[in-house]
């Protein structure tokens, strides 16, 4: 039976719609890297004790690698979406001024860590807890953060607390000697 | 498991039910503002050269200042909390009071011109409000006297009564301040920010 216009509509029609099934179906499947990622071991970075990261379906900022020498993150114990979650968030705000109070590396190592965890409020807040700490050396990992930021709101406070913790204290100009508050 | 009711705070409850929180929480102060004076100011002939000199002030460095008027050394984690009623207290990394500074650091909470914004519950107790208050933040220290006001912003969220009709009460207000007083005797002018925050039961 030779091919007729009609025979090749149907044709070029029913290819067009198989390529279109092929595509939607491949779009809501996990690339590759993702699945790899998945399924690769936890680096050396991730923390044996910590519970495991819930999937969060708020959004988060784009998760940023945290230096070696800092401890990992905090991840939330419960899902995003859960009433325990908001709790948790108050109480971790409340841990990081809490840390903000003490003077010793430890602490402010710890303070450090959260300004890499993906939650914006926990970012948020431990960049306030960088400030009221108070300490020049938290300086590098504000300036490593703003190089790597992309939001400008965000870069724009880091560069603000910079700033702020680059100038000279009272206590310095009262008795340099033994300034307790800035190393 | 079914928690069993101590009696003596039954007791307690029934003479004394829990009332409703009419007024802001106990709060942690964190201050961080920066202090302006007159470094340089010299004429020769007809030319002004002068340099203003910028320091950082915070809540710790105020605990120092603290450590030194009082001549003692307070905890690691100390930290400096502002009382319902203007008193600054401070305490230890627990909340545990240690000493009532107000003498040297005083809080002036103008509760009667105060915006409210949101929904309160008289008969609950429960509270979901934004409200605007001016504050005055007054210092007087032997190298640094001042004052600093400014309108806080206050989120205060008091939860339904629990079992025992306790309330859970949190406080969140952050603002701008500003002011002028003296700095190691030189006229200074101070801005910055001032966060209170706070729990409590009640």
């Amino acid at each position: 039976m030779p091919l007729t216009r009609v025979h090749v509509c149907w044709l070029a029609g029913g290819t067009a719609l198989g390529v279109a099934v092929f595509l939607l179906g491949y779009g809501f499947r996990p690339t590759a890297d993702a699945a790899s990622r998945a399924a690769a071991p936890p680096s050396r970075h991730d923390p044996p004790h910590q519970p495991q990261a819930v999937p969060s379906r708020r959004p988060t900022d784009t998760p940023k690698q945290h230096p070696p020498d800092l401890p990992a993150p905090v991840q939330p114990p419960c899902p995003v979406d859960s009433p325990e979650f908001q709790d948790w968030i108050t109480t971790r705000i409340a841990d990081l001024n809490a840390l903000a109070w003490y003077d010793d590396a430890a602490s402010l190592h710890l303070i450090l860590a959260e300004l890499y965890n993906p939650l914006p409020e926990i970012q948020a807040a431990a960049l306030a807890a960088t400030i009221a700490f108070g300490s020049r050396d938290a300086i590098p990992i504000l300036e490593r953060l703003a190089t790597q930021s992309r939001d400008p709101k965000q870069q724009q406070a880091l560069t603000d607390a910079i700033a702020y913790l680059k100038q000279p204290t009272l206590l310095e100009n009262l008795d340099p000697p033994s300034a307790d508050h800035s190393k | 498991m079914k928690a069993k009711l101590n009696p003596i705070l039954a007791a307690g409850l029934f003479l004394f039910p829990a009332q409703p929180l009419h007024a802001s929480v106990d709060c942690m102060l964190t201050l961080t503002m920066n202090c302006y004076r007159q470094q340089r100011y010299v004429t020769t002939g007809t030319n002004i050269s002068a340099n203003v000199d910028t320091v950082r002030i915070d809540s710790k460095q105020l605990l120092t200042l603290l450590e030194k008027e009082l001549s003692r050394k307070f905890p690691q984690g100390a930290q400096l909390k502002v009382a319902t009623d203007g008193k600054v207290w401070v305490t230890d990394s627990k909340a545990v009071p240690i000493t009532e500074v107000s003498a040297y650091l005083n809080a002036t909470l103008d509760d009667g011109v105060r915006l409210l914004n949101g929904q309160r519950n008289l008969a609950t107790g429960q509270e979901n409000t934004r409200s605007y208050y001016p504050i005055t933040l007054t210092f007087n220290f032997s190298t640094l006297q001042g004052s600093v006001k400014g309108i806080l912003m206050e989120n205060l969220v008091v939860g339904s009564p629990d079992r025992y009709g306790f309330h859970i009460g949190t406080e969140k207000s952050a603002g701008t301040v500003n002011g002028s007083g003296s700095y190691n005797g030189n006229p200074a002018y101070f801005d910055g920010s001032l966060k209170l925050q706070g729990k409590a039961t009640q």
